[in-house]
Formats: C-alpha cells, structure tokens, sequence
C-alpha cells in the first residue's frame, strides 16, 4: 500500500456482522438490493417492449421462452460472480507485491469464472436437458416472482423515503410502523398477481 | 505547510487533491424528483401493464400500446426509470467498489447502458404505436 498513515489513527467503526439486524437496517439494505434488482428488470421490461414491436411470432416465442432464458441467465450469473469473486481473492492474495501482476490476474479471474460458468452450463445442458429444462423454468419464475416484489417493495419503501424527506415519521415509532406497513403493502399486490398468474385465483 | 494542523483532512487527501465534486446535492435532488414521477407514472402503469400484459396476449399489448396517451406516459416512464436507476446505481458502485479501475469502469458501463436500453425502449415504442397506425405490408 502506498497512501501513508494519517498523522492521527482514525477511528474504526465496529464491523457490520456484530450487530442484530433490526428492522431499520435490514430495511434500508433490502431498499439497495431491490434498487439493484429492478435496474436488471428494467433491462427485462426493455427486451420485451423490443420483442413486442418485433411481431406476433417474435413475441410468441419471447413469452414462451422468457422462464427458460432468464433462469439461464440467473444462474449462470450466480455461478460466475461466486467463482469470480473467490478466483479474485485466491489469486490476488498470492500476487500482494505488484500491482500490475495483481490487475493481470484479476482481469484472469474475470475471464476464468466467466469461462468455467458458460461451460458447466452447456455440458450441463447436454449431459441433463430435462432437469436442465425444469431448473431453468423454475429458477426464471422465481427470477421474475423477486422482480415483482422488488418492484412493490422499492415502490413503497420510496414513498416511506420521500416521506421522511418532508420530515414525516421520522421517529424510532414511526419508522416502526411504516416499515411493517411497508413490508405488508408489498407483499399484498404481488402474491394477489402470482397467486393469479398460478391459477388459484379467478 | 501550517494547515496540516488546522485540517481535519490527512496530509495524503490533501497532496491528492480529491474530494467533493460539489455535485451531491444536484444528484441528491434528482433522484427524489425522478422518484415522484416515478410513483405518479407507476400508479397507471402497473395497474394497465399487469392487465394488458400480464394478463394478456400479443394483442392485448399492442393495442393498449396504440393509444398516444398510453404510448406517452410509457416512454415517460422508461426515460425516468433508467435515469433513476443510473443514479441509484452509481451510489452503490461508489459505496462498494474500492478498486479505482474497476469502479471507474462499472460507471462508465451503467450510464452507457441507461442510455442505450432506454433509447431502444422508447424507439420500440414508438414503433408499436405507428405500426398500429401506418400501412404496411
């Protein structure tokens, strides 16, 4: 490391897994991951507007395959930024000296997991294409289901965050009670719109 | 070089010179403005989204896409969302990522993509609108 020792230590807060989650905090983080979540949604709503004005048979074939590719697409996800991330601490922890070695490895890990991740997909696909099939439709449904609540969730936490913003139930009290509505709010619409989608309301 | 006793900054952040680039509060502001158009344009949207989309088919969708209103407030909507979200997501990326090439990087590749997938949104759109409309083959 370069950057010098401050002349006076600075604190250091206690770290992060120490404390009991409280609804404040996981409240807030949930808000961020949902952010995160619907930013990848929006580039869903985008390819399906894109697939609409393609025609009849290019949206038949869009909504069709929509589970199978998103599913796909998640774990496939999910498996290459695991092994990125362990690749990267494994290699970088033996490359502590250069800081050109460690960029080189690093850019090495990325193209590794990605590399490792698309190929235990296809002989997957090949060695299993039934189970293959099922995984990928289910884990899609899931990816969509998560999307909606996400949506629901961040779209009344917002408001609860604006309302804060005009000074509203900014109180312990009052960010208790409009986070447990929140959490209640969100989840009303979006089991009403799947339980729908699944048949099992009329 | 008396300031270094003064300052509550370290001698190393002020050799560097970094710091604020005084535009938080204009960021700051525009996501709360975004944030409220975003839950006026949702309110309609979700509720004729889930029942023409969700809900329905190919035409179902279109023709709901062929009212200009309904054409409007969509395009409204996916300009809106994608620049919330381009915000949004910058702030994460500068809370998380501490590597200076790969932050620089991922802000870089977030508002690119903001921009292209919301310019491609719209034109599709559009394009769904004007085939209703238009003669064509």
């Amino acid at each position: 490391m370069t950057s010098p020792v401050p002349a006076k230590p600075r604190p250091l807060s206690p770290h992060l897994g120490i404390y009991k989650p409280q609804i404040s905090t996981v409240m807030s983080i949930l808000h961020r991951a949902t952010g995160v979540a619907l930013g990848f949604g929006m580039l869903v709503l985008t390819a399906w507007i894109v697939m609409l004005a393609g025609g009849a048979d290019t949206y038949s074939y869009f909504t069709g395959n929509l589970d199978y590719a998103l599913g796909c697409i998640g774990l496939v996800g999910a498996v290459f930024i695991a092994l990125w991330y362990a690749l990267n601490c494994a290699l970088c922890g033996i490359a502590q000296s250069s800081k050109t070695l460690r960029g080189i490895l690093g850019l090495l890990a990325y193209v590794g997991a990605l590399a490792i991740a698309v190929i235990a997909e296809h002989v997957l696909v090949a060695a299993f294409p039934e189970g293959a099939d099922k995984v990928f439709d289910y884990a899609g449904l899931a990816i969509l289901a998560g999307i909606t609540w996400s949506f629901f969730y961040h779209f009344f936490c917002g408001i609860r965050h604006l309302m804060w913003d005009a000074g509203w139930f900014l109180t312990i009290r009052g960010m208790h009670i409009t986070g447990w509505i929140t959490v209640l709010l969100s989840l009303l619409p979006t089991l009403a719109i799947w339980l729908k989608i699944e048949g099992y309301l009329p | 070089m008396n300031d270094n006793e003064k300052s509550l900054r370290s001698p190393h952040a002020q050799v560097t010179g970094l710091g604020s680039a005084k535009h938080g509060v204009e960021h700051w502001w525009q996501q709360r403005v975004t944030a409220i158009a975003l839950v006026l344009l949702s309110l309609y949207l979700v509720w004729m989204f889930v029942s023409n989309v969700v809900f329905g088919g190919y035409t179902e969708a279109t023709d709901w896409l062929s009212s200009p209103i309904d054409a409007t407030l969509l395009i409204l909507f996916i300009g809106t969302a994608f620049y919330h979200a381009a915000l949004g997501i910058q702030v994460v990326i500068e809370d998380y990522v501490h590597c200076e090439a790969v932050k620089l990087a991922s802000l870089l590749a977030v508002k690119f993509i903001a921009a292209a997938f919301g310019v491609l949104g719209i034109l599709s759109i559009i394009k769904v609108l004007f085939w209703s409309v238009l003669p064509h083959g």
